[in-house]
């Protein structure tokens, strides 16, 4: 049985809306419709103080909504159960955007319409004419206010022994599961953490015999179906043009990997190297371990009979 | 009690994933759709290491034949590429050819893992026979 973790990142908000004066409109739809006035955020939990007041930046009328909508996240938060959801932070907005409304006659009937927001919505409505003739009045800006909870629901999508390993130089950021140093444990050889991903140094190395045998470099790619793969490759030592058939013939003979030809680009040399690349999603522990240590007795095996000089 | 291959290719059976299916005890014979109306048979085989307990599973899928030096200089360029399947020489028959192998470890396989390198090994091997020109034989 093999589990996935699975991770849902979310936003939990409200909007409450003020008109300035009461029109018959239902102004909530213009929430979408708004520029942003001021915005601001900060961590959870609430015991942090905002960045700033709310009164230095939020206007004066709205104040009083602004602490409401803030209360009410933080009694909504008391419902997420924190085994399960993160809280990350708090993120209050001020919204706003004029309403125009315009009166006027039509066939003797006093007549009343409302347009507002980015993308002018018209809303209709009747209303108490205040003169026989076409008259415009030009309204008070609306104000939102508006309330986010950040991260309901997130899970960080990689655990805490992984975040203090690559600050310890003990993971490859690369390597979010950790399963090059846990594979390496388990053999009982270190992981060294380089710039390109890891360099394992095989036990034995310069003892008699195995003192040819170069350390494994371990790094991480995109192969050409898009998938991350992990590619370990050694270097055997230069490649000559008439071992080349038997150098692709090993790859009948190994059981993981294969040899491949590598050349420097500015020497133009050429290069017998061991690869082996696999599905870093799909790779096992302990299916990790097993391989290096496969490949590192086969390699040896390879360099003592001399098959690629 | 069923072999591990004998569980996969009833996976495999079950999952629609191939468009043909050959089987015994030891070893299976899939043919999956790739591209273009294209398909590709690959081997699925259970192998005891030498002189060891271990088992693996390997998947072979031939790609073209090994006709000139050129093809085994640019086999060995793509294995030096970051790609999931090894081209290799297989000279055990009357002609060279170049096939496209990757091994897993049959203790503890999970199926995804072996439906993901069967997927990468008929399309990386089909891919090729397409570049050399030869059909659609493999």
């Amino acid at each position: 049985m093999r589990w996935k973790l699975t991770t849902k990142k979310g936003t939990s908000g409200g909007c409450h809306v003020r008109l300035f004066e009461e029109w018959q409109v239902d102004a909530s739809v213009l929430e979408g419709d708004s520029s942003v006035l001021a915005t601001d955020q900060w961590s959870w939990p609430m015991i942090n103080a905002p960045t700033r007041s709310l009164e230095s930046w939020i206007p004066a009328s709205l104040c009083p909504l602004a602490v409401a909508e803030v209360a009410q996240s933080m009694q909504e938060a008391r419902q997420y159960d924190p085994h399960r959801v993160r809280l990350t932070g708090m993120r209050l907005t001020v919204l706003g955007c004029i309403l125009y409304r315009v009166e006027f006659s039509y066939n003797g009937e006093a007549e009343t319409v409302l347009v507002g927001g980015l993308t002018n919505r018209v809303f209709t409505s009747r209303g108490k004419a205040t003169g026989p003739t076409l008259t415009r009045r030009f309204s008070h800006a609306l104000g939102f206010v508006v309330r986010q909870l950040a991260g309901v629901d997130y899970k960080p999508p990689v655990s805490r022994e992984y975040i203090n390993a690559v600050r310890n130089d003990r993971a490859h950021i690369f390597d979010t599961r950790m399963i090059v140093p846990q594979a390496a444990k388990l053999l009982g050889i270190e992981a060294k953490v380089t710039a390109s991903g890891y360099t394992l140094l095989p036990k034995g190395v310069g003892v008699s015999g195995s003192e040819r045998l170069a350390a494994l470099e371990i790094g991480q790619d995109i192969d050409s179906s898009r998938q991350l793969v992990l590619c370990t490759r050694v270097r055997i030592g230069r490649a000559h043009r008439n071992r080349f058939p038997d150098a692709l013939a090993l790859g009948q003979e190994l059981s993981f990997g294969r040899i491949g030809v590598a050349e420097n680009s500015e020497t133009g040399e050429s290069f017998f190297d061991f690869v082996d690349c696999r599905v870093y999603d799909c790779l096992q522990v302990r299916h990790l371990a097993f391989i290096i240590r496969i490949v590192m007795e086969e390699l040896r095996g390879l360099m003592d009979r001399r098959l690629l000089d | 009690m069923a072999t591990i291959i004998e569980q996969l290719a009833t996976a495999l059976q079950s999952s629609g994933l191939v468009v043909g299916l050959e089987h015994h005890a030891q070893a299976i014979l899939a043919k999956l759709a790739t591209s273009g109306g294209r398909t590709q048979v690959v081997k699925v085989s259970l192998e005891q290491r030498k002189q060891s307990s271990d088992y693996l599973v390997r998947l072979t899928s031939r790609a073209c034949k090994a006709e000139h030096h050129s093809i085994i200089k640019e086999a060995l360029k793509t294995n030096s590429l970051s790609e999931v399947g090894s081209l290799s020489l297989n000279t055990a028959g009357s002609t060279s050819v170049i096939d496209v192998r990757h091994s897993l470890v049959a203790e503890g396989l999970q199926f995804d893992e072996f439906v993901s390198a069967l997927r990468t090994v008929a399309f990386h091997a089909d891919a090729i026979e397409q570049r050399m020109g030869g059909g659609d034989k493999f």
